[in-house]
């Protein structure tokens, strides 16, 4: 008897020992706070998972939210230009279940006026793509415990951080100065523009390597899976939040080629039609830098999608100007010009294209 | 669903806890047994509910067989048995085999015999072979089919079904029926999470870390020296503590229903020979292996030629059991030489003193790993090639970074320099149940370990062992 309470006793014990530890750790990583998930600190180091703490804790009235091709964007044009004060969330491989829920907390926060959203094809047919960063735009107490209780807040920022966040009390300039959340590397979140080269060579070099540069598509019924993740998107956005503007990225004539090659051009075209329609209805507003002639010149690019810097800062022009709107008169001719351009993009590179092919076979 | 995870930890292992002592107080232990199967099958189920339809068509074919070997004699008993041979064998065949068969044909006889590139389903060679084996033993009349349900149950019993350890219907049956276990022991709930929070420290804390050197290495060319040993030690240390850890969970969970599951690994990387770290290693496979593979072929009965050649067979076998790779093949076949070569040498090898028999069977065992983990032949040479190679000493830096965590690098050599003369000793931490000591201590250590685990749960990883 006396052995069986002493079990008893020590799964009691246990029980006991790991509530506190969990309550302790949680409270330090609370105090700590890495990931901006409570409060903004700007001594700690900048890494792609403080992006929805920004969104929910930084000082900004515009929010721009997109994949890589949004990456570069400069913030002091858009400053310049429309005269706001930018955050933008650019993650490489975003998910639609991210941008949904980035753009939920972005409700909450109350910060921006204006969202700009870019819209990648691939987040409306890649169905599988769960983004590691998922959890940290999710709301909810078991989201939050699992952010307090992580591997990467407890063996990797956490203890770094505390040591910059003691650096900067004690007034002492920090070792990795460079790598903190100044305003200024907040302006540089996910900038990849220094990282790679730009030109003609580098994309075909990169196409003969692997010809798609984003997500192969998978699915059987691309219409349909598109339509209803684009429904999907549009159920959960709150119009009367604030100005919705909608972007399609400048991706190279040589990306829509393939498209047309491998059958794909014009499920991706009723889609595209069927989102800015849908886009209308919310009473948003929609660029489309598809049509625009420099998507012919792969000087401009790295792969058949990424673009230079000089293109982002083209398109934060165009959207004080308005060149590139799409109104409900100019939309079928925007995407007629799509094709031409493709069409006469194809014909020019038609060895190119197939040549891709030959070896991929 | 996996033991290392959010959902296991949190959702599913308290209900199911709960309420099969709910079910307790009911008297018909029925429902706790048919309770349990439903949760073991849910929790088979959970990532792809196809491989429901598999487990359950390849619980019921068996049974049906077993019962036909069962009320037959002589011939019509032998071709139940057969057809369950060709049943079990056909089933892995054709989800682990075909492509690897297939591509050998194409290989050899340049044909172009489509690849199906067949997702293997989740423990099948786990419950195959022990569907397999209860058919051996009901055929040799050692065991008796019992019900349905019953059959079910040590089938699916969701501790040992993805995984092992591999266990046998005689040893589980007699527990699940023993009106005694059927109600809550904290003696052995004790003893259940205390094996259950090492074993989860061993896999998500320390293996998955580990996980960081093996797999950065085995990704790159040209490593140096020192990088292609930090890889393939890494490897080492992280399937050890991989698989160990799960099987302590396994033998925990058990526990945790006052079930006793075999013990599956006793500090093998203390073994002064290849044949004693197959005794210390994965022992419920070698038991089984020596049970339906050694010993039907004669065993050591005739001969040490034939016993030679017998010993050589069973590791060729668990080589291809363990995978449909040419690698596989090898690396079984190699153990199996060292197996015989120690076996005909056993007296001179008996004078080379303990430190250094048991230090020269840890760098084969480190170095046939290898083979183990590459996905082809060319990736093993690139690490062979920087392990043997001694003129190259670069590489350590771009293994470092090709892991994109300095922190989690840190962490690794850590583990890898103090393994040797710590955690040595320490590398089956996991008692027998009788060890367990409901002490202050024990409990501090566990909760530790727990904690220490959970923390590292944000990066999910699978078991090196459910691609078997």
């Amino acid at each position: 008897m006396k052995k069986r309470n002493s079990a008893s006793k020590w799964i009691v014990s246990f029980f006991a020992l790991v509530l506190v530890l969990c309550v302790l750790l949680s409270l330090a990583a609370y105090a700590v706070d890495p990931f901006f998930q409570f409060r903004f600190n700007r001594a700690y180091l900048m890494n792609s998972d403080i992006a929805s703490g920004l969104v929910k804790h930084y000082d900004y009235d515009t929010l721009i939210v997109g994949s890589s091709i949004t990456q570069n964007f400069r913030m002091n044009t858009f400053r310049d230009e429309l005269n706001v004060e930018p955050l933008h969330i650019g993650l490489g491989g975003i998910s639609l279940r991210i941008i949904e829920d980035c753009m939920k907390i972005a409700y909450r926060a109350g910060h921006a006026e204006t969202y700009y959203i870019a819209v990648d094809p691939y987040l409306f047919y890649d169905v599988k793509n769960h983004h590691p960063l998922e959890f940290y735009f999710q709301d909810g107490l078991l989201p939050k415990l699992r952010y307090l209780l992580s591997n990467k807040v407890w063996f990797h920022y956490l203890p770094l951080d505390l040591g910059l966040g003691i650096l900067d009390r004690l007034g002492k300039e920090s070792p990795l100065a460079g790598d903190i959340c100044t305003p200024e590397n907040i302006d540089h979140f996910g900038d990849w523009s220094d990282k790679f080269e730009f030109g003609e060579d580098v994309v075909l070099d990169n196409y003969r390597s692997s010809r798609y540069s984003i997500k192969e598509i998978e699915t059987d019924d691309l219409y349909n899976t598109m339509v209803s993740r684009i429904d999907h998107l549009m159920e959960r956005l709150d119009f009367g939040k604030g100005k919705h503007v909608f972007f399609f990225p400048p991706y190279s004539s040589l990306y829509w080629s393939d498209m047309q090659l491998d059958g794909y051009y014009e499920d991706l075209i009723q889609a595209k039609r069927y989102f800015i329609e849908k886009a209308f209805e919310h009473g948003a507003v929609v660029f489309d830098f598809q049509p625009a002639e420099l998507t012919g010149n792969l000087n401009n690019y790295k792969d058949t999608t990424h673009y230079t810097p000089e293109i982002n800062d083209w398109m934060v022009r165009c959207f004080a100007s308005g060149e590139h709107l799409v109104t409900s008169e100019n939309m079928e001719a925007g995407l007629e010009q799509l094709k031409e351009n493709t069409d006469r993009f194809r014909e020019a590179h038609i060895d190119l294209l197939m040549e891709s092919r030959m070896t991929e076979e | 669903m996996v033991f290392s995870s959010y959902v296991f930890i949190l959702a599913f292992l308290p209900i199911v806890v709960i309420v099969y002592y709910l079910l307790s107080h009911i008297q018909n232990s029925l429902f706790q047994r048919l309770f349990l199967i439903a949760a073991s099958l849910f929790f088979y189920g959970y990532y792809n509910v196809r491989y429901l339809v598999l487990i359950l068509a390849s619980i019921a074919v068996n049974y049906v067989l077993a019962v036909g070997i069962q009320r037959s004699e002589g011939r019509k008993a032998k071709l139940f048995f057969l057809l369950g041979i060709l049943f079990n064998v056909g089933l892995i065949g054709y989800y682990k085999y075909y492509d690897f068969f297939v591509g050998n044909i194409n290989a050899v006889f340049g044909t172009g015999f489509t690849l199906k590139h067949i997702l293997l389903p989740l423990g099948i060679s786990f419950f195959t072979f022990q569907q397999l084996s209860f058919l051996v033993s009901v055929y040799r009349g050692e065991e008796r089919v019992g019900q349905l349900r019953d059959y079910c149950l040590f089938v699916s019993f969701f501790p040992q079904l993805v995984a092992g350890p591999i266990v046998l219907y005689s040893e589980m049956m007699p527990q699940f029926k023993d009106e005694k276990r059927r109600y809550f022991d904290a003696d052995n709930f004790g003893a259940g999470i205390y094996l259950f929070s090492i074993g989860l420290f061993k896999k998500a804390a320390v293996a998955d870390t580990l996980a960081f050197f093996a797999d950065a290495g085995f990704g790159m060319t040209d490593l140096g020296l020192a990088a292609a040993w930090l890889t393939s030690i890494s490897y080492t240390l992280q399937i050890f503590f991989d698989f160990s850890g799960y099987s302590d969970m396994a033998i925990g969970l058990g526990k945790m229903f006052n079930i006793d599951i075999p013990i599956n690994f006793r500090k093998p990387y203390e073994s002064e020979s290849i044949t004693e770290f197959w005794r210390r290693w994965h022992i419920t496979l070698g038991r089984a292996l020596s049970t339906y593979v050694y010993r039907p072929l004669g065993g050591n009965r005739k001969g040490l030629p034939r016993t030679c050649f017998n010993l050589f067979i069973t590791f060729l076998v668990s080589g291809l059991w363990h995978g449909a790779a040419w690698t596989f093949v090898l690396w079984g076949s190699l153990h199996g030489a060292f197996v015989v070569v120690e076996r005909v040498f056993k007296e001179k090898f008996e004078r080379i003193p303990h430190r250094v028999r048991v230090a020269a069977t840890f760098l084969i065992v480190n170095v046939l790993w290898v083979l183990f983990r590459a996905e082809n032949f060319g990736q093993a040479a690139e690490v062979y090639k920087g392990m043997f190679h001694f003129g190259n000493l670069s590489g350590l830096h771009e293994l470092v970074l090709a892991t994109n965590s300095m922190m989690d690098s840190l962490i690794n050599l850590v583990l890898v320099a103090v393994f040797i003369p710590v955690l040595m000793k320490l590398n089956c931490i996991s008692p027998e149940a009788s060890d367990f000591r409901p002490c202050r201590r024990s409990a501090v250590q566990a909760a530790v370990f727990f904690m220490l685990a959970f923390l590292c749960l944000s990066r999910e990883t699978v078991f090196i062992y459910f691609n078997f």
